[in-house]
């Protein structure tokens, strides 16, 4: 145990919420490391969770956690296409409305969907490999190769991801403020775990300075913490129970299950009564986690992880429920509420646990505006899906695209001006 | 109540209590070390493994893939000094 007067919880995305179609539990676009340890620590402490409701669902390879287009083969002429090689969609930078049109395409007769390179210049290929495979995601290449797909000839399949929460891509997080307070005081958020959308690594860095500023000051006006040695034995408790079960249900058929269900009742497009029976089963795997066991450190571990999963299934299903609109394209497309509703949810949800342990949901004003918007701007994203009508253009834009990328490849390699 | 009903009651009764009991079995892991390379007391690979999926295999005093939990990130692969450490894709991804 270690007492503090402030503490900053930086401990990334909810990664292992849903099951990756692959059924490998470590198969998620997120760092499987991240099991959501920070919502649910921020949570029992009593900070408050905000945006729960508007998952995270990314464009992937299929059977492979790579992305797609967005921000590495986008800018370079790379898009998406569906299975008669036609564009559908304006723009593949990632947001839910993209992914609500992604999805159309993967269940209609034009799915499924490919990520297209085929016709890019082989050095803006070479770079986007140089990217994709050594940086973005190392085993790439190696999928790829296994496969016997090359960017040069094939289309390469895709598919949409497991939900997660994670602030970078959605806006699900720990609720801060600009200080990088939660509602607790002396506890902090950072990172993919704080719900500061589009954060990212520079935003997960800089909130991070914040959030030192802040608690460095908070740390200077606050007493040394005293040690409740009561708590502290009832808390070990806790935490070593699992040893004591060493041939209890073990962590990854729990861990399975719950995210199964997880898939099963809360990837969108979501609806009430599949939700409902989920949030059911959610509360039997509270019950049920009291039989997981551990025989050494590594799965105490990971049966732990399984609580803070539980716990970020629970919080998703509730505040998904609480929100009886669409809003975010598919992130939160409610098949029992299509329309947006602005006249009664304009506002963020927040989740806090109440004093009686329950969970509590509430509407959280939207902040006015820095920059004000104008109406064609907020209706942006309702103008993603290409008609058939704008095929000529596009195909013209597509060939001009290929070129512009083509010469800002050559404009920037050296042998391929040579 | 028939025989056969009454039999299925107190079972299904005793399947709520019974104590658990477990079986193995082997997994296709997607590290692999080159034990003759590895070297002993060597750590690199098990500290940059982000989700803890190696260990000391106590029997060689070598690393091994203990669990299968890997994210196929090659950090392993990349740091290991002796070039020891192949990461395959897991074979449900293959």
């Amino acid at each position: 145990m270690v007492t503090a007067k402030a503490v900053i919880l930086c401990c990334g995305a909810s990664g292992r919420l849903g099951l990756p179609a692959s059924g490998y539990l470590y198969g998620t676009y997120e760092n499987p490391s991240n099991a959501g340890d920070g919502y649910a620590m921020a949570y029992h402490a009593g900070a408050d969770l905000t945006g729960i409701e508007c998952f995270q669902i990314n464009p992937l390879i299929k059977d492979y956690n790579g992305p797609a287009c967005a921000y590495v083969t986008g800018p370079l002429g790379g898009h998406t296409v569906n299975a008669l090689g036609h564009r559908f969609i304006e723009s593949d930078y990632w947001s839910g409305q993209m992914m609500l049109e992604f999805y159309r395409e993967l269940q209609s007769e034009n799915g499924p969907v490919y990520l297209k390179l085929t016709h890019l210049a082989p050095e803006t290929i070479s770079e986007i490999e140089r990217v994709l495979h050594h940086t973005e995601r190392p085993s790439r290449g190696r999928f790829h190769l296994g496969r016997g797909n090359d960017y040069r000839d094939d289309l390469i399949e895709m598919h949409i991801s497991e939900i997660g929460l994670c602030s970078g891509h959605s806006a699900s997080g720990v609720y801060v403020n600009e200080h990088g307070e939660t509602s607790v005081p002396g506890l902090y958020a950072a990172g993919d775990m704080a719900a500061v959308p589009h954060n990212y690594l520079l935003g997960a860095l800089t909130y991070g300075k914040i959030c030192a500023t802040s608690a460095l000051a908070f740390i200077a006006r606050t007493a040394e913490p005293r040690l409740d040695e009561a708590a502290v034995a009832l808390e070990s408790q806790r935490i070593l129970a699992p040893l004591s079960r060493p041939t209890g249900v073990p962590h990854h058929q729990y861990e399975y299950k719950v995210r199964r269900l997880v898939n099963d009742y809360l990837q969108p497009p979501k609806s009430g009564h599949r939700m409902q029976r989920g949030l059911a089963a959610f509360m039997r795997a509270k019950d049920e986690y009291e039989e997981l066991g551990a025989q050494n450190p590594h799965e105490l571990m990971r049966v732990h992880e399984g609580s803070f999963i539980r716990d970020c299934a629970e919080f998703a299903a509730r505040a998904s429920l609480f929100r009886t609109e669409s809003r975010w394209g598919l992130y939160h497309h409610r098949v029992d509420y299509p329309e947006l509703d602005d006249e009664h949810w304009f506002v963020h949800v927040n989740i806090r646990k109440a004093e009686d342990g329950s969970m509590q949901l509430y509407k959280r004003p939207v902040e006015p505006y820095s920059i004000p918007l104008d109406r064609t701007e907020r209706r942006g994203y309702h103008a993603l899906r290409l008609g058939d009508a704008n095929a000529a253009a596009r195909d013209a834009r597509d060939a001009r695209d290929a070129r512009d990328a083509r010469d800002a490849i050559d404009a920037g390699v050296p042998e391929a001006r040579a | 109540m028939s025989r056969l009903a009454d039999r299925e009651a107190q079972k299904a009764a005793a399947a709520r209590s019974v104590p658990e009991a477990q079986t193995f079995k082997a997994f296709d892991v997607p590290v692999i070390v080159n034990r003759e390379r590895c070297i002993a007391g060597c750590q690199i690979c098990i500290d940059s493994c982000p989700v803890d999926c190696l260990a000391v295999d106590p029997a060689t005093g070598k690393a091994h893939m203990q669990h299968d939990e890997c994210w196929y990130c090659l950090a392993c692969e990349i740091d290991c000094p002796k070039d020891a450490i192949t990461v395959k894709i897991p074979f449900l991804l293959r």
